[in-house]
């Protein structure tokens, strides 16, 4: 039996001070396992992202999440991040003044530095980064320049496929990873995926359209619709979505 | 009861320029001549109040607590190597210090060519006779318009003048290197600095001017820099104030722009406990250009004063303004910018920017741009935020696996790094950078950040 990952149980949140957003979510992920999560806009997969990478908008108020036998829910979002759970955001943030290869090498010696690591040495790093820049497609240059700023949106998610890429985690959570991109950005995302995927970590997956599941396949497939999952199945559901839409599966 | 004694106070203060000021008399005619000017206006505003426009929110009772000993600037002892900390390794060559307003030659050394750039000391009249067409400068630039001063305390470092310096560039010299002016204070004074550069047709240079405190003792340093550009000329002028927590700063800057010249300013206010600077740029002819850029990081209850006048006195002239604040404890901040753009002065572009970062409920922000149009066919942009650090910028950080204090000092240096970015020397940048930092929260994980940004 493979290791276990994350495990969520009857997950309820709200936004803070607002409406409850998720009601009761279940879901557990094993390493080697890739899962996605599809659903209506405004289901709550990003609150569920968001939630997981601990953004303070929202609020845990009853269920729990287990991350590889650590309390996820106690945890700050730093040391969440440093202990093996990243998350590609839907909408990166442009960050003025912040230059993307300091970024880079600031979040790259947080983790050693929380597990008792060196710090990379700047060279070896620069190799690091040179190798996974080429596996995306990206031009060095890209390092330069301000966190995100200017960026298309294309740039934008490679450059969170990047940093997941560099900071190695366990567990990665994409959010709508695949929308804006282009099929040649969309190719170097999925090359990305499929670079980091091994069998000692896991991928979840939030999209909404089977072009990103062609790449990179999924072991499970979940409908997320009004704050739960609904309906679990095998890469064949995601079919069944893009010709039926989710009204007829939630149902 | 109060009024009384600061009354008394404020008389105290002005009968003692008077005295000092009748004693400081230069004997160089011209000189004096604008000192004596300088005397009678003195008089005329007596010392201002905040019922003037342009002193609505300044404190003058720390200068009035703390200052009557100003006839007392001694030069005192101080080795190099008490400075490391305040020299740009790019200005090793080129470095003019004074102490207590008084220029050490001990201290100073310049490796500029004499037939390229003057530097001449208004304190030593056998060299400043020598120099020629000194009269006609003085007459035209030095505290031009003394008559009619609005800055009572440009008034007072006329009249008391003591180490000035004229800079002047000659006609056609391109300096490579950046010269350094190093003002230092370490006494309980009120101690003036001065200079005027000139920079001749087409010439060109870089100065970043220091004010450096030594010791944790009050002082007031009432500061003054007049430029005149002269056709094609550029200047780029870096100031840096480094003051200790207790110094005071009362800084004039007056620029004048002739013909297709361009002046590059950026005034860096990192400690000092109040700071004040008055700039005027006066765009004379046409096709000049002012870029002038502003940042202060208070603390505690430090207080910056920014009052800013840019005067499109004529068209086809551009300039732009950029102020950041960052502003956290009890601090605060004003800052008074207007553009004002003369009648037919048509084909002038203005923009104006005043930021600030307000990191808590006690601080304190007032700001007043204003624009005063006379001419029709102008393009003139103001804007003015006061806000946070963004909650969605922070978690970006945070959910790359960096500390919280981390992630705001970095943001925080971000706001900032679009006004230190303007400064032209490395090791400046970098100290700025650095000095921004210590003022920031201590909590903030200072050796980490300034290992990692490189
Ligand atoms: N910070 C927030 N403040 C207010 N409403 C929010 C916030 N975050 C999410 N919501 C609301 O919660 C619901 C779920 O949003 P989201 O998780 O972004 O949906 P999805 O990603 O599935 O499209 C939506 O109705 C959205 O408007
Ligand atoms: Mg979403």
């Amino acid at each position: 039996m493979s290791e276990q990952i994350i495990d969520i149980k009857e997950l309820k949140a709200d936004i803070v001070d607002g409406d409850q957003i998720l009601k009761g979510l279940n879901l557990k992920i094993n390493a080697g396992e890739i899962h996605a999560i599809m659903g209506p806009n405004g289901s709550g997969k990003s609150t569920l992202s968001k939630i997981l990478s601990g953004h303070p908008a929202y609020e845990i108020t009853d269920g729990a999440i287990d991350f590889q036998g650590k309390d996820l829910v106690e945890m700050e979002a730093d040391e969440r991040a440093n202990s093996g759970l990243f998350m590609a955001f839907q909408y990166p943030l442009e960050i003025a003044g912040v230059n993307n290869l300091e970024f880079l090498r600031m979040a790259y010696n947080s983790k050693q530095k929380y597990l008792g690591l060196e710090e990379a040495d700047p060279l070896d790093f620069d190799d690091l980064i040179e190798e996974k820049l080429s596996l995306l497609n990206m031009k060095s240059d890209f390092l330069d320049r301000n966190l995100n700023e200017g960026f298309s949106g294309g740039e934008k998610k490679k450059n969170e496929i990047l940093q997941m890429l560099v900071l190695n985690p366990k567990l990665v959570v994409l959010d709508e990873i695949d929308s804006g991109l282009d099929v040649d950005a969309l190719r170097a995302v999925a090359a990305g995926i499929n670079a980091y995927k091994s069998e000692g970590n896991a991928v979840l997956m939030i999209t909404h359209y089977q072009r990103l599941l062609d790449y990179v396949k999924p072991d499970f497939v979940h409908i997320l619709s009004g704050g739960k999952i609904v309906k679990s199945g095998d890469s064949s559901l995601a079919l069944e979505v893009e010709k039926e839409g989710y009204d007829l599966l939630a149902a | 009861m109060q009024l009384e004694e600061k009354k008394k106070k404020e008389i105290e203060f002005l009968e003692k320029v008077f005295r000092a000021g009748s004693s400081t008399l230069s004997n160089i005619s011209p000189i004096a001549d604008k000192q004596k000017k300088a005397v009678e206006r003195i008089s005329e505003l007596g010392f201002p109040n905040r019922k003037i426009e342009d002193w609505k929110y300044y404190d003058f009772s720390p200068i009035l607590d703390n200052f009557l000993s100003f006839d007392t600037c001694k030069i005192t002892q101080i080795e190099k190597e008490s400075l490391k900390d305040f020299l740009f390794p790019e200005c090793e060559k080129n470095l003019l210090v004074t102490v207590n307003g008084h220029f050490s030659e001990k201290l100073s050394n310049f490796s500029f060519s004499k037939e390229d750039i003057s530097i001449l000391n208004f304190n030593d009249p056998e060299q400043l006779k020598s120099y020629q067409g000194l009269d006609d400068l003085v007459e035209k630039y030095f505290a031009e318009g003394i008559e009619n001063e609005s800055n009572f305390f440009k008034a007072c470092n006329t009249a008391l003048l003591s180490n000035a310096f004229l800079l002047k560039v000659k006609e056609g010299v391109q300096l490579k290197e950046t010269l350094q002016i190093l003002h230092i204070s370490n006494e309980h004074c009120f101690n003036q600095t001065r200079s005027l550069i000139h920079l001749g047709a087409n010439s060109k240079i870089n100065i970043i001017v220091t004010y450096v405190g030594l010791a944790e003792i009050p002082f007031v340093n009432n500061a003054v820099i007049e430029t005149v550009l002269e056709e094609g000329s550029e200047l780029v002028l870096d100031k840096i104030q480094d003051d200790t927590q207790k110094g005071i700063l009362l800084y004039d800057l007056k620029a004048k722009l002739l013909k297709n010249s361009r002046f590059e300013y950026s005034s860096l206010n990192l400690k000092a406990n109040s700071s004040r600077d008055k700039i005027s740029v006066d765009i004379d002819e046409e096709g000049a250009h002012a870029d002038i850029n502003g940042l202060y990081i208070l603390n505690g209850e430090r207080k910056a004063h920014n009052v800013i006048t840019v005067n499109h006195n004529v068209g086809n002239s551009t300039s732009s303004q950029l102020f950041k604040g960052i502003l956290s404890d009890k601090a605060r901040a004003e800052f008074n910018g207007a553009i004002n753009v003369a009648r037919d002065a048509n084909g002038t572009d203005a923009e104006q920017m005043n930021r600030h970062l307000v990191l808590s409920d006690e601080a304190h922000v007032d700001s007043r741009p204003q624009l005063n149009i006379l001419a029709d066919d102008v393009k003139c942009a103001h804007g003015s935020t006061i806000g946070d650090l963004e909650e969605d910028e922070i978690f970006y950080l945070l959910s790359r696996g960096i500390k919280k204090d981390d992630a705001l000092a970095m943001l925080t240096l971000s706001f900032c790094d679009e006004v230190i970015q303007k400064v032209k020397i490395e090791s400046a940048r970098q100290h700025i950078k650095n000095m921004a930092l210590e003022n920031l929260d201590t909590q903030m994980h200072k050796a980490n950040i300034v290992h990692n940004l490189r």
